[in-house]
C-alpha cells in the first residue's frame, strides 16, 4: 500500500494531511482516498492545496544562501524541521463497494492514511459522475482546480476528447450563461 | 434518424423539442412528419420549422467562432438545434384504432422521433376502395391515401405553376374517383389531357400516358368540341357535342365580358334584347343586319351605338364551330344520360380558344346543376334515392372563379352551396390568386404542386390551421412530383411524392383483367349493360 500522507485536520468537506515525505505531496487537481476499513469506508478527494514550511509554526525558516545539496551535506538535521501538507475537498465516498457522489456521513478520522487511486476502474467510476465539477467551481480560483481535475480522469480515460466534451457540457450547465468562466476552463483543458 | 425532446411550447404557438445531439440539424427536413411520443397517447405532426437556439444569445457567436473540443462542448449544449412542431392528430396507445384531431399536449419532455412507415398507415389508412394511394411521403414508402368520399363532399383544388405536375396530380385523382365509383366525373379538358391520352414528361422527353378513356373504356365517355382536332391526334370518341345557339344565356355572356371586351352595359342591353326575342335571342339578334341596328335601336329604346358594339362582339361566338341553329339533341340530356347511367363524362375541346372553353362549360354546368337540384329537390320531397356526387373538373378555374365574375357563374355557385345538391368542383389552377378568397375558402381539400408567387401561397392558405408552418412545407417543394396536401379528405397535411402513372398505376385502377367493374347506378334506375 502506498501512503502519501496522514490525515491532520478534517471536516466534512476538507481534510488537510501531512505528506508522508518531505515534498511528498500529490499533484493538484489529482483523486486521492482515505480509506476506513473498519467502516467499509473510502473518502474521495481531489487535492486542491499543498505547501510546505515549518513544524513549528512559530519559527520559520531562514534563508541560508547554499543549495539544497550542500544543506543536505552540511545541516541535514533542519530538514527534519520541515513538513509538506496538502488539502482534499471531499467529492463523494464508497460505502459496500458502491460510489456515491456526495459527503460520506462523517469526515475521515486524524492519523489516517491518505492514498492515490490507481485502479482504473475505481477512477473510471469516480470521474464519470461529473458532479464533482460543481464542487470544485464553488472554491476561489475553481476554474483552476476543475481543469487540473478533468486533466487528471481524462489522462486515464479511453477517450480523452469525449470525457473533455463531456466534461464541458457539464461546466456549461454550471455556469449557466457565465462565458468567462466557462472559456477560463476550457482554455486549461486546450 | 431525428431524435429529441419536447422543451417548451403551448397548445396555441406550437411545441418546441431540442434535438439530440446523435441527430445532423442537416438531415432534418421541413414537411417531414415527427412523431411525440406522450405518456398516453402518440402526437402526429409536420416538422413545421428548424432553426438554432441558445441557453444565451452571446454563445451563438462563441460557438461560431470556437474550435475543437469547445466547439464541441458548445454545439448541442449551449446552442443546439430544435424543431417546432404543431400535433394536429393524437392517438391513443390502448387504442392504435382513435386517430383524432390534437387536442391535449403531450407531456413536457416526451420524445420526439421520425415517423415510421406503421405511423404513416395508422394516420393515413390502408389503400382501399374509397382510400386512394396519391403518393408516398417524402422519405417513407408507405402510401398516403385520401379519403375519396370526403374529398368528393366538397369542393377540391389542385394548384400549382405550369409544369410541376398539377395535370398529373389531377389524372391521378380522377382515376382514383372513377375507379372507386364514389362520384360521378365530368371533366373539362380544355387542353385535351385527360380523356384519350396525356402527356408525361420523363427523362426520355414527353411520354404518351393513358388518359380515362383508355383506362376505364366503356365506363367513360369521351365528347369532343372539336372532331376535327380528335381525328388528327388518333382519338376515338364517343360523339361529338354541339350546342344550339338559344342555349346561351345572358349570363353565360356576361361571363365572357372581359375577354369580348364588353363594357358595363352590355349586360343590361342583353337583357333588354332576351325580352323582345325571348329564348332564341342569340340567333334573333345577330340575324339582324347591322344596317338594321338602327332601327331596331328606335323600337327598343336602345342605343344604336352599343347594339351596333354588340352586335360585333357577339359575332365571334356566333362562328364558335360547335354552335349550331339546330342541334340533333341536347348535349345536356346526353351527358345526363350518361351519368345516370353511372358512367363519367370527359369533354375535350380540341384546337377550341378559351372563349368557347368558358362557353360550353358554363353552359352545361348551369343545365347538370339545374338537373341536379331538380333531383336532390325529388329525393327530398319523396324520400326517394339522393344522386349520386358528381365532380366537375374544370381547368383554369380562375376564369370562372375570379372576384369579378364569381358571383354570377355557376361555378361560383357550386363552390359556395357546397354537398347540399351533390355537385362539387375539381378547381384545377396556376393561380390561387386569381380565385375568389371566399371560394378558395370553400374548397375542402387542397393540393397544391410548388407555387412562388406571395400571392397565390397567401390565397392558398387563407382560412387554413397552422397556415405559418403549411408555407414553410409548402417553400420545400420540389419543382416536379411533389404537392402538399390538406383539408378535408386527409387527416393532417402531408407532403407527398406523387406517385408513378406507369403501367403498374393502370393495373390497379383498371382491375386485373381490364374489364370493367360493376356500374354504378347514379339515379337509382336498375342498370342491365351500359352500352354507348
Amino acid at each position: 500500500m502506498t501512503i502519501l500522507g496522514e490525515v491532520v485536520e478534517s471536516s466534512t468537506a476538507r481534510v488537510v494531511a501531512q505528506a508522508r515525505d518531505l515534498y511528498g505531496m500529490p499533484d493538484y487537481g489529482s483523486l486521492v482516498k482515505v480509506v476506513e476499513e473498519e467502516e467499509n469506508l473510502v473518502h474521495y478527494g481531489i487535492v486542491h492545496t499543498a505547501g510546505t514550511g515549518s513544524l513549528d509554526a512559530a519559527r520559520r525558516p531562514v534563508a541560508l544562501g547554499k543549495s539544497e545539496a550542500e544543506l543536505r551535506r552540511e545541516q541535514p538535521q533542519i530538514f527534519s524541521l520541515l513538513r509538506s501538507e496538502f488539502g482534499l475537498m471531499i467529492i463523494g465516498h464508497r460505502r459496500e463497494g458502491v460510489y456515491r457522489s456526495f459527503y460520506p456521513p462523517r469526515p475521515p478520522r486524524i492519523h489516517s492514511f491518505v492514498e492515490p487511486c490507481d485502479d482504473a476502474a475505481e477512477v473510471l467510476s469516480v470521474g464519470g459522475d461529473l458532479i464533482y465539477l460543481r464542487r470544485l467551481l464553488g472554491e476561489e480560483g475553481g476554474e483552476e482546480l476543475a481543469a487540473a481535475a478533468v486533466r487528471f480522469f481524462r489522462a486515464r480515460h479511453a477517450d480523452p476528447d469525449a470525457y473533455t466534451v463531456r466534461a464541458g457540457k457539464e461546466l456549461l450547465r454550471a455556469l449557466g450563461d457565465d462565458a468567462v468562466h466557462f472559456n477560463a476552463v476550457m482554455r486549461r483543458l486546450a | 434518424m431525428m431524435e429529441g425532446h419536447i422543451i417548451e411550447g403551448s397548445s396555441a404557438a406550437g411545441l418546441t423539442a431540442k434535438l439530440d445531439e446523435s441527430t445532423s440539424v442537416e438531415d432534418v427536413k421541413l414537411g417531414n412528419f415527427a412523431v411525440i411520443e406522450g405518456r398516453r397517447h402518440l402526437y402526429f405532426s409536420l416538422i413545421a420549422d428548424v432553426r438554432f437556439q441558445s441557453t444565451h444569445p452571446r454563445f451563438f457567436v462563441e460557438a461560431a467562432e470556437a474550435e475543437g473540443l469547445t466547439r464541441n462542448v458548445l454545439w448541442g449544449t449551449a446552442v443546439y438545434p430544435v424543431v417546432a412542431l404543431k400535433p394536429s392528430l393524437q392517438v391513443d396507445r390502448e387504442q392504435p384504432e382513435d386517430v383524432r384531431p390534437a387536442k391535449t399536449l403531450p407531456e413536457h419532455g416526451s420524445r420526439v422521433r421520425d415517423a415510421t412507415e406503421a405511423d404513416i398507415y395508422q394516420i393515413f389508412g390502408a389503400p382501399s376502395d374509397t382510400h386512394f394511394a396519391v403518393g408516398r411521403p417524402l422519405d417513407l414508402e408507405t402510401p398516403v391515401c385520401v379519403d375519396l368520399r370526403k374529398l368528393v363532399q366538397r369542393s377540391a383544388g389542385v394548384f400549382g405553376k405550369a409544369g410541376t405536375g398539377k395535370t398529373f396530380l389531377t389524372r391521378l385523382l380522377l382515376a382514383g374517383i372513377v375507379r372507386s365509383g364514389v362520384a360521378g366525373v365530368l371533366v373539362f379538358d380544355a387542353h385535351n389531357e385527360y380523356g384519350w391520352s396525356g402527356k408525361k414528361e420523363g427523362p426520355a422527353g414527353a411520354v404518351q400516358v393513358k388518359g380515362l378513356k383508355q383506362l376505364f373504356q366503356s365506363r367513360v365517355a369521351l365528347f369532343t368540341l372539336d372532331p376535327e382536332s380528335s381525328r388528327r391526334r388518333g382519338v376515338r370518341v364517343d360523339g361529338e357535342l354541339t350546342l344550339a345557339y338559344r342555349q346561351i344565356t345572358p349570363e353565360d355572356i356576361l361571363l365572357l365580358s372581359s375577354m369580348l371586351n364588353l363594357n358595363a352595359t352590355a349586360y343590361e342591353t342583353i337583357l333588354a334584347i332576351q325580352r323582345r326575342e325571348g329564348e332564341d335571342w342569340f340567333a334573333a339578334f345577330l340575324r339582324l343586319d347591322p344596317a338594321d341596328l338602327e332601327e331596331y335601336a328606335k323600337e327598343t329604346g336602345l342605343h344604336h351605338s352599343a347594339l351596333l358594339a354588340l352586335h360585333r362582339k357577339l359575332e365571334r361566338i356566333r362562328r364558335l364551330p360547335f354552335l349550331r341553329q339546330e342541334v340533333p339533341d341536347d348535349a345536356v340530356e346526353r351527358i345526363m344520360g350518361f351519368l345516370g347511367r353511372g358512367m363519367h363524362v370527359v369533354l375535350e375541346f380540341g384546337a377550341t380558344r378559351e372563349l368557347g372553353y368558358m362557353l360550353v362549360a358554363n353552359i352545361l354546368t348551369r343545365r347538370i346543376h339545374e338537373e341536379y337540384v331538380r333531383r336532390m329537390e325529388e329525393a327530398f320531397a319523396t324520400g326517394g334515392r339522393e344522386p349520386t356526387p358528381l365532380v366537375i373538373a374544370v381547368e383554369e378555374a380562375h376564369r370562372f372563379l375570379h372576384p369579378s365574375v364569381s358571383r354570377e357563374t355557376i361555378f361560383g355557385t357550386i363552390a359556395r352551396e357546397l354537398r347540399k345538391y351533390n355537385v362539387t368542383l375539381l378547381i384545377v389552377d396556376q393561380r390561387t390568386s386569381g380565385i375568389d378568397t371566399e371560394i378558395l375558402s370553400q374548397v375542402g381539400t387542397k393540393m397544391a404542386c410548388k407555387l412562388e408567387d406571395e400571392a397565390d401561397i397567401t390565397a392558398l392558405l387563407s382560412g387554413a390551421q397552422d397556415a405559418p408552418a403549411l408555407k414553410n412545407a409548402l417553400a420545400t417543394l420540389d419543382h416536379k412530383q411533389q404537392a402538399l396536401l390538406f383539408g378535408q379528405a386527409l387527416p393532417m397535411p402531408v407532403i407527398i411524392r406523387t406517385r408513378d402513372y406507369d403501367e403498374a398505376f393502370y393495373r390497379e385502377v383498371a382491375g386485373h383483367d381490364g374489364g370493367p367493374p360493376p356500374a354504378v347506378d347514379l339515379f337509382g334506375a336498375d342498370i342491365e349493360e351500359v352500352v354507348i
